[in-house]
């Protein structure tokens, strides 16, 4: 309790008024010599045993009045966060355990475990008298060294310290014995135990990268394991966070309880490890999947991670693909264009080389037709049947209305626009940019001038006159040149940290992702080479163009071996034929998989790896598949709540250090409000203990009378 | 000086006129010395006729009544009742508690009241002829005077009762009643002036020893007016008056009733038992106008007599 007027406690000297009071009226007693003294003894000591209670009483309620007085003008408080002795406490240290698993991302692109905690205690230490960082180095030792040795260095005050650490298991275990008693020694040589605060143990548990499909760590126990997908093509990143114990490991994928692949891992202590996982094509719906990473000696199956591969219905590609009207004019050639080969064909799982040529794709229309030959009518059938993805490929003679149909078919799905430089006057000349402009949210290009327009500039591009004009006109006009529009609405990289995905030149616009939509608009203009490859692409941009198709490459490998000229199959969702609202329309799997990092390091964590649970769960029922595993999830999920933590707390008991939790604190944090309101109520509760004191002492003498 | 000057003061103007023309009357017959007024149960010689009785031998021939041998034809003896003077024995109780002075007193404790009336007794016994002596009561002071009828007697018992002061004593009066009882030799009408703080039953059995005794008794008790209302209201220390190591400090609020209720029953348990016996009881207030309340006393005694 602590008082915020804590001067006006000199007021509860008047509680020694009564004392005095009665201590000066009893010298000043009167004496009276009494001859009938046996009148004034009978049941003189029944009366003399109530009178000294009473009496007692009463002064004990005249003693409190005015000490509780005192006390209420002197605004007691109960700070029930800092506790009792939180006044006492002069300087308050922050001690940090920096071995590397604080490290540790427990958040795509967030930061590591250490920082967002120290950011979070920056908050619970601002009410702290000072805070000293201690920079310790290595290993949670040597901050225990560097405590000690400040210590020896302090004058003599009260000191309290925090200690902020994951207390990775493998740090105390490594420990000798006689080196676990001396440390124990240390830390209880302290006056003033460290509180340790544990970091939350989600921190630690998972790692994702910042391109993965699959995110698998050990917890700091380094016992479990767990992990997520996003498609059939699977990421693995594995972290032991420093745990020597663990190098060697081997893993085994299986998939509906059939074994698919198996494999050794070599870990490097400190650096987390990817490697991928090919899934075979499924058919549509939930596969359970289990990925099993162990030791060498320990082929237990904790270390298992089950999750639930959801494949959704193929979804084609529509790839219109049209040829200047002047054939003297440089076109795209698709076959000898690498940049459309990546986009549209990847490359094949198995043989990263090999490339299919874009003319062996299976085509809507009589593939001896020639693509000139298409006509705007062709275009509306084929959006008819299947629109959600649609690749223009320099296509010239479009309509207004045909654009529109485009767009609005693949509001859901994804448009991507390949134009070469006299296409793309002819679409400024149609005035069909301004379209776009008004279907995406937000369309940047930088030109050589490092020039960025908006989309609303880019809807107004009636008058030549507009920058988007001059700038598409500079273009045009400054020689071979290509114009690369992409439409994709996917968050196509899941990054905040990348919108530069490619420099193709010097001296040519980059690529732009926009940031503000889900809604991504790419732009991008690229050298033609005059007469074989169009397209003169860095190293660098290969796996730039691999993401952002990585949603198309999962679907076409189940529609590749559709037979040549079959009509592809319907989409289970029709299509929405009203005008978009939201531009948020994303994988399944994707949508899973975001939500599964909306909630990692969160309170929420929990009820969404439940879901996932429980999913297995059922997929384990309907598939039959062997129940142990599902036996073993919530073996895993009680293992992340307390197995990891279990040895962690009895060391911290037998060293007699206080363990607190950095989200509680942070929540306890929150509620210092509701805290001051409990402070007005103590100021009331002693009032009302005064009043009572008050009325019961008026009752008492009315009574003694 | 001081000794005739307390004697003046004991033996007031006030208090010698209050008795003048009264008379105090035993109301049973006492042996006495000298014939005076009071009838005594001894059948003898006087002018007063009482009774006939047959003659029997040995009878003196100087008793027949020869008017009724005449008339009768037989042999009668006059009785007549003999007068005698009155023995008086004024005990006044020397205890500590006589000490006692309340407020509204005037500064007159019970002691002095008490002098006060035995003096006036004293003269008024003295002034009828009869023989009056003084027997103070207390542990330390046992001061005997035998009844005398001589004149300057008076001084003598004025002088006893001046020198004589209460002081402490543990035991109660019923042990110097027993002794004054012991001394007395012949009945007697013993007028005894205390408080009778004291304990009833025993006071009761000597008054009962008394009387067996053929003593008349007349208990005069004396009392302050604080002991009777217990006008306390604060907290008080009692300090004994007969033991001054006890004390007792009480709350006066809370034991008011009690003590009022005590004394009470005390107080007819006195007057209850003395009425058994035919003792004449009565309580004198020391607030109360002395020369005024004794008149009424003696006026009540004599009317019932």
């Amino acid at each position: 309790m602590i008082f915020l007027n804590a001067a006006l406690l000199v007021g509860t000297l008047a509680a020694a008024i009564p004392i005095i009071i009665h201590l000066l009226n009893r010298g000043r007693s009167q004496v009276v010599h009494w001859g009938a003294m046996q009148f004034l003894q009978s049941k003189q000591s029944d009366r003399n045993r109530r009178l000294r209670w009473q009496q007692l009483l009463l002064l004990a309620l005249r003693f409190s009045i005015p000490l509780l007085l005192a006390v209420a003008m002197a605004r007691p408080a109960v700070d029930w966060w800092r506790g009792a002795n939180a006044t006492m406490i002069k300087r308050t240290y922050w001690v940090e355990d920096k071995s590397p698993s604080m490290n540790a991302k427990f958040r795509l692109g967030a930061i590591d475990n250490l920082s967002s905690v120290r950011l979070g205690y920056e908050q619970v230490l601002s009410g702290a008298q000072m805070i000293s960082t201690l920079d310790a180095t290595a290993s949670l030792e040597d901050c225990f060294d560097a405590i000690a040795m400040e210590v020896d260095s302090l004058p003599d005050e009260k000191l309290q310290f925090f200690v902020l650490t994951d207390f990775q298991q493998t740090e105390i275990d490594r420990m000798e014995s006689q080196n676990r008693i001396a440390f124990r020694d240390r830390i209880r040589s302290y006056d003033y135990p460290p509180e340790i605060i544990l970091l939350p143990k989600e921190a630690v548990i998972t790692s994702l990268s910042e391109k993965n499909n699959v995110a698998v760590g050990f917890d700091r126990a380094g016992d479990d394991l767990v992990g997520t997908n996003q498609s059939g093509k699977i990421r693995c990143v594995v972290n032991n966070f420093g745990s020597k114990s663990y190098r060697a490991l081997k893993y085994e994928i299986t998939v509906d309880g059939e074994n698919q692949t198996t494999g050794e891992l070599n870990l490097d202590p400190m650096e987390e490890q990817s490697f991928w996982v090919n899934l075979p094509p499924l058919r549509p719906g939930d596969h359970l999947c289990r990925i099993l990473i162990a030791a060498e000696d320990d082929l237990e199956l904790d270390n298992t991670a089950v999750w639930v591969v959801r494949c959704v219905e193929p979804e084609p590609i529509l790839l219109i693909h049209g040829r200047p009207k002047d054939k003297g004019a440089k076109g795209l050639n698709l076959d000898g264009t690498p940049f459309l080969q990546l986009a549209l064909r990847p490359p094949s799982i198995d043989n990263p080389s090999n490339t299919t040529s874009v003319s062996n794709l299976p085509r809507l229309f009589n593939p001896s037709e020639p693509i000139e030959s298409l006509d705007q009518k062709k275009i509306v059938n084929a959006l008819q049947q299947n629109s959600k993805h649609v690749v223009l490929c320099n296509v010239d003679r479009l309509d207004n209305n045909v654009l529109d149909k485009i767009l609005e078919s693949t509001r859901d799905g994804s448009l991507t626009i390949f134009l070469g430089p006299d296409i793309a006057l002819d679409w400024y000349e149609k005035n069909l940019f301004p379209k776009l402009g008004d279907v995406w949210d937000s369309i940047q290009i930088r030109d050589t001038k490092q020039q960025v327009f908006t989309n609303s500039e880019v809807r107004t591009t009636a008058s030549s006159k507009q920058p988007w004009a001059n700038a598409l006109n500079s273009a045009v006009e400054q020689g071979p040149a290509w114009n690369v529009f992409s439409a994709w609405r996917l968050s196509v990289l899941q990054s905040d940290s990348i919108n530069v995905i490619a420099q193709l030149a010097d001296n040519l616009p980059l690529i732009i992702c926009s940031e503000d939509s889900r809604r991504k608009v790419i732009l991008m203009s690229c050298d033609v080479h005059p007469t074989q490859s169009n397209f003169a692409l860095l190293p660098s941009f290969v796996p730039a163009i691999q993401d952002i198709f990585r949603g198309l490459i999962f679907s076409n490998q189940v529609q590749r071996n559709l037979p040549a000229g079959e009509p592809l199959p319907q989409l289970a969702t029709p299509i929405n034929t009203k005008s978009p609202t939201k531009w948020d329309v994303v994988l399944p799997e994707t949508q899973f998989f975001q939500n599964e990092l909306k909630e990692l390091g969160s309170a929420e964590q929990r009820a969404s790896v439940n879901a996932v649970y429980k999913a297995v769960e059922q997929a384990a029922e309907n598939q039959t598949v062997e129940r142990l595993l599902a036996t073993q999830m919530s073996r895993l999920e009680s293992n992340l709540a307390v197995a990891s933590e279990a040895n962690t707390q009895s060391f911290c008991e037998d060293v007699g250090a206080k363990i607190l939790n950095a989200e509680s604190e942070l929540n306890t944090l929150k509620g210092y409000e509701e805290s001051n309101n409990q402070r007005s109520e103590v100021w009331r509760i002693v009032l009302t203990v005064l009043l009572f004191a008050m009325f019961s002492e008026l009752l008492l003498q009315r009574w003694m009378r | 000086m001081q000794t005739k000057s307390s004697n003046d003061e004991l033996l007031s103007v006030e208090n010698v006129r209050s008795v003048q023309g009264l008379h105090l009357l035993a109301k049973r017959m006492i042996d006495g010395i000298s014939i005076g007024r009071h009838a005594s149960r001894q059948k003898g010689f006087s002018s007063q006729f009482k009774e006939h009785r047959a003659y029997v031998p040995g009878d003196q021939l100087r008793a027949l009544d020869w008017k009724l041998y005449g008339k009768t034809d037989k042999l009668y003896v006059r009785q007549y009742e003999e007068e005698i003077n009155l023995q008086c024995i004024i005990s006044i109780d020397c205890s500590a508690s006589m000490n006692y002075c309340g407020s509204r007193s005037n500064g007159m404790s019970k002691w002095n009241y008490a002098s006060a009336i035995a003096a006036s007794l004293a003269y008024l016994v003295l002034h009828n002829q009869d023989a009056v002596g003084l027997a103070c009561l207390g542990e330390h002071d046992e001061t005997f005077l035998p009844p005398r009828n001589r004149a300057n007697y008076l001084q003598e018992i004025l002088t006893r009762l001046t020198d004589s002061k209460p002081s402490a004593s543990e035991r109660g009066i019923h042990h110097s009643l027993v002794t004054l009882s012991k001394r007395l030799t012949k009945r007697a009408l013993i007028i005894l002036l205390s408080d009778c703080f004291d304990e009833t039953d025993s006071l009761l059995q000597v008054f009962k020893l008394m009387r067996s005794a053929g003593h008349d008794i007349i208990v005069g008790q004396v009392l302050d007016a604080d002991e009777i209302d217990f006008p306390f209201r604060n907290s008080i220390q009692f300090q004994d008056l007969e033991n001054l190591g006890l004390q007792q400090t009480v709350d006066c609020r809370l034991l008011a009733t009690t003590y009022r209720e005590n004394f009470e029953k005390h107080q007819n348990a006195l007057r209850n038992g003395c009425s058994q016996q035919s003792i004449d009881f009565q309580s004198f207030v020391s607030d109360q106008d002395l020369s005024q309340t004794l008149r009424k006393y003696l006026v009540s005694r004599n009317a019932v007599q």
